[in-house]
């Protein structure tokens, strides 16, 4: 009912739609859209491309370090972007060094390891890749490791790392070709920004940011200034990635329902807006 | 002497300490370097034991709770105690690398904390109805902006019209670049500011209690 | 065919508990808060051991004795629960204060200004567009930095406050891309745990 008592009309209760109908409708279409894929067409950005291009020209023998620094709540949007770039990875001749300087970071990597399984591409841990583990001190420990690539001494499982041969020859940053971060941390951990303090803009070490959709922003003054060479945010780049290394998983299966939920975000907007402009011009004399 | 070693013998560590990578940075001098590499280790170390603060802080927070029999909460601070204790427990014994270990992180850790930041995409679709109205010009604006972006972030966008990837990538790669970035400036001044003064003991709240 | 995996039904479990907090406040949610609240402090705990002892303790064992400043200092962080002796605790947080704030702003003058201003002004190119974006970027950073004007009211009013004004507008602009791009985010996350349990729990494909 209206305040002189006249019953409201639909127009105006478009205006006070309850929220649990928006939450419902949204469980709802998530379910259909899931279990009915579309298979709609995706294509390739240049953004996409531009990272994938540059993990490619890393030279054969080149040194990897590869950042992991997100949570499992991260993991439906950065697991796709995950995958794809580590099996890209892994399927080149490169030596790649794991860092993880977030707490559920050694848990992350440990999981995707598991799935991946380094072996079936023909890499030996010690020879091909290291993990070196959970280190506390974020940014300290990001700014020494340039100086010295030895500053961990041990693997995440205390052998040395002058006794692993994968190590042979990285003393410092001029001896790393390429840094991937995968990423949500904030800043003084292991952000995107970070990185750029630290690695990118002192050493100008080639610098790829993969991370949520929502931090593009932030980072985007970066990779315009040429600090980030490329990124990667959001499931629709995980999708178009995992079309480039011919590996289909999670980002393409979301692609439809994200398709159809932001269809329908929109419309709860104009439903919005709709009722709002209604009330507002009623109010008017 | 007490009010010297209270309070400005750690202040002057702060500031020596800043001083040391300061120089260790803008100058080549092995030596400073030397002392930067200690300090960094050092710093790795004390970060991790920082690490069990919390713990002792929910243990002393929950841990009354359950002795006091606080109502409708101490049944809840229990299963917090439980859980923590369970990870620690299991933690110690096995390592992180234990089959147990990352059955438990698999099953309690992963599930709680994912859907603790999925569920918030139920709050972001009824914010959108309800915060998205053109009340004001900047408010129009915004939603006008909020709504390109979906709809070239939305797969489909390139099908339904080749206008939406193109504008909301003009919006992203230039405007919002811009706007980022003088925002990053703003705050990066700030962060300067503010960290000079913490190094000159100018900020001592990192003291805590008097 | 559901799942007969007892860890993906405690996970199935806790996922609806924290999802129903949706629909209203219950007792589920806030166990299933609570727990989680518990088991991340735990595994804080963890790899804080496992960390110190990598970078400290395992060294110390194999005779490099400088390591035992940094595990006394740790130490020394839990002072701050004694009544009496709780200042000892600022020796190890000035140490962490001061190498945090160092690391941070040594860098950032570089990173955050001469390479953004380089980048910001940017020489002419035979490419009318190009130009155009450049202008436009130069522009809205400039405006934006002179909406946060706040101490100089002379240059916040007036015809000086358009400039401003201008910087709002593109603010505007830029959050309304921001919100697209966090509505995208937040709905993935969301996805990821329907997905979870259509697929792993209730094994529907």
């Amino acid at each position: 009912m209206t305040k002189d008592n006249k019953p409201e009309d639909i127009w105006e209760r478009l205006d006070r739609i309850p929220r649990h109908v928006f939450y419902t409708l949204l469980l709802g279409l998530m379910i259909v859209s899931l279990l009915v894929p579309l298979g709609l067409p995706i294509k390739v950005g240049a953004a996409t491309r531009k990272f994938y291009d540059i993990v490619d020209a890393v030279p054969n023998d080149g040194v990897v370090v590869f950042d992991i620094s997100f949570s499992p709540g991260a993991d439906p949007e950065l697991g796709p972007q995950f995958t794809a770039i580590l099996h890209h990875v892994f399927s080149k001749p490169v030596r790649v060094l794991f860092t993880v300087f977030v707490q559920d970071g050694q848990m992350m990597l440990q999981i995707y390891l598991d799935r991946l399984k380094p072996e079936t591409y023909g890499k030996v841990y010690g020879k091909d890749w290291v993990n070196f583990g959970y280190r506390a001190g974020g940014i300290s420990a990001m700014a020494e490791l340039a100086k010295d690539m030895t500053f961990f001494k041990t693997d995440y499982k205390g052998t040395p790392l002058s006794e692993l041969a994968v190590m042979k020859g990285v003393k410092d940053y001029r001896d790393v070709s390429l840094i991937i971060t995968v990423t949500t941390a904030s800043g003084g951990l292991s952000s995107p920004e970070d990185w750029v303090q630290q690695w990118a803009t002192p050493y100008k070490t080639p610098l790829l940011v993969a991370m949520l959709k929502m931090m593009i922003p932030n980072t985007l003054p970066y990779f315009e200034a040429g600090q980030v060479k490329a990124y990667m945010g959001g499931t629709d780049q995980a999708a178009e990635y995992e079309l480039l290394v011919e590996r289909p998983g999670k980002g393409l299966a979301y692609t439809d329902a994200l398709t159809n939920v932001h269809l329908l975000v929109i419309a709860f907007v104009i439903l919005g807006n709709v009722g709002y402009l209604v009330r507002q011009r009623r109010k008017k004399p | 002497m007490s009010e010297v070693l209270r309070k400005n013998v750690p202040l002057a560590i702060t500031f020596l300490i800043g001083m040391v990578l300061f120089v260790e940075w803008f100058l080549a001098v092995p030596q400073i370097g030397v002392a930067g590499t200690a300090l960094r280790d050092f710093g790795v170390t004390v970060s991790a034991f920082a690490l069990g603060l919390g713990a002792i802080n929910l243990f002393a927070l929950h841990g009354g709770h359950i002795k006091a029999r606080t109502k409708n909460q101490w049944i809840y601070s229990l299963a917090l105690l439980a859980a923590l204790l369970l990870f620690i427990i299991v933690g110690v014994q096995q390592g992180v690398q234990g089959s147990q270990y990352k059955w438990i992180y698999n099953n309690i850790i992963v599930p709680l904390s994912a859907t603790m930041y999925g569920a918030i995409g139920f709050y972001i679709a009824s914010g959108a109805y309800r915060a998205l109205r053109a009340r004001t010009k900047e408010a129009t604006v915004l939603l006008i902006t909020g709504v390109i972006l979906l709809l070239r972030n939305a797969p489909i966008g390139p099908a339904l019209w080749d206008g939406f990837p193109i504008i909301g990538s003009w919006i992203m790669d230039i405007v919002t670049t811009a706007v980022y970035r003088g925002i990053m400036m703003g705050s990066s001044l700030g962060i300067l500011a503010l960290g000079i003064r913490t190094l000159i003991g100018m900020e001592r709240g990192y003291l805590g209690r008097e | 065919m559901i799942s007969t995996d007892i860890g993906v039904w405690i996970a199935a479990f806790f996922t609806i508990f924290i999802m129903s907090y949706a629909y209203k406040d219950n007792p589920l949610f806030k166990f299933a808060e609570h727990v989680y609240v518990g088991a991340a402090a735990g595994h804080a705990v963890v790899m804080g051991i496992v960390s110190a002892s990598t970078s400290s303790w395992i060294p110390l064992t194999k005779g490099q004795i400088i390591h035992i400043i940094p595990l006394v200092l740790g130490l020394l962080l839990y002072t701050r629960y004694h009544p009496r002796y709780y200042w000892v605790s600022r020796y190890p947080i000035a140490l962490l204060v001061g190498l945090g704030t160092a690391i941070s702003i040594r860098t950032v003058i570089a990173a955050n200004f001469t390479q953004q201003i380089a980048a910001t002004i940017k020489p002419l190119s035979a490419v009318p567009l190009t130009n155009f974006n450049n202008l436009v970027v130069l522009v809205v950073t400039v405006t934006v930095l002179w909406h946060f004007l706040f101490t100089q009211h002379k240059l916040a009013t007036g015809n000086f406050g358009l400039i401003g004004k201008f910087g709002r507008y593109a603010m505007m602009v830029a959050f309304g891309a921001a919100f697209g791009n966090t509505v995208m985010t937040r709905m993935v996350l969301l996805l990821g745990r329907v997905d979870f349990l259509l697929f792993e729990w209730l094994k529907l494909r």
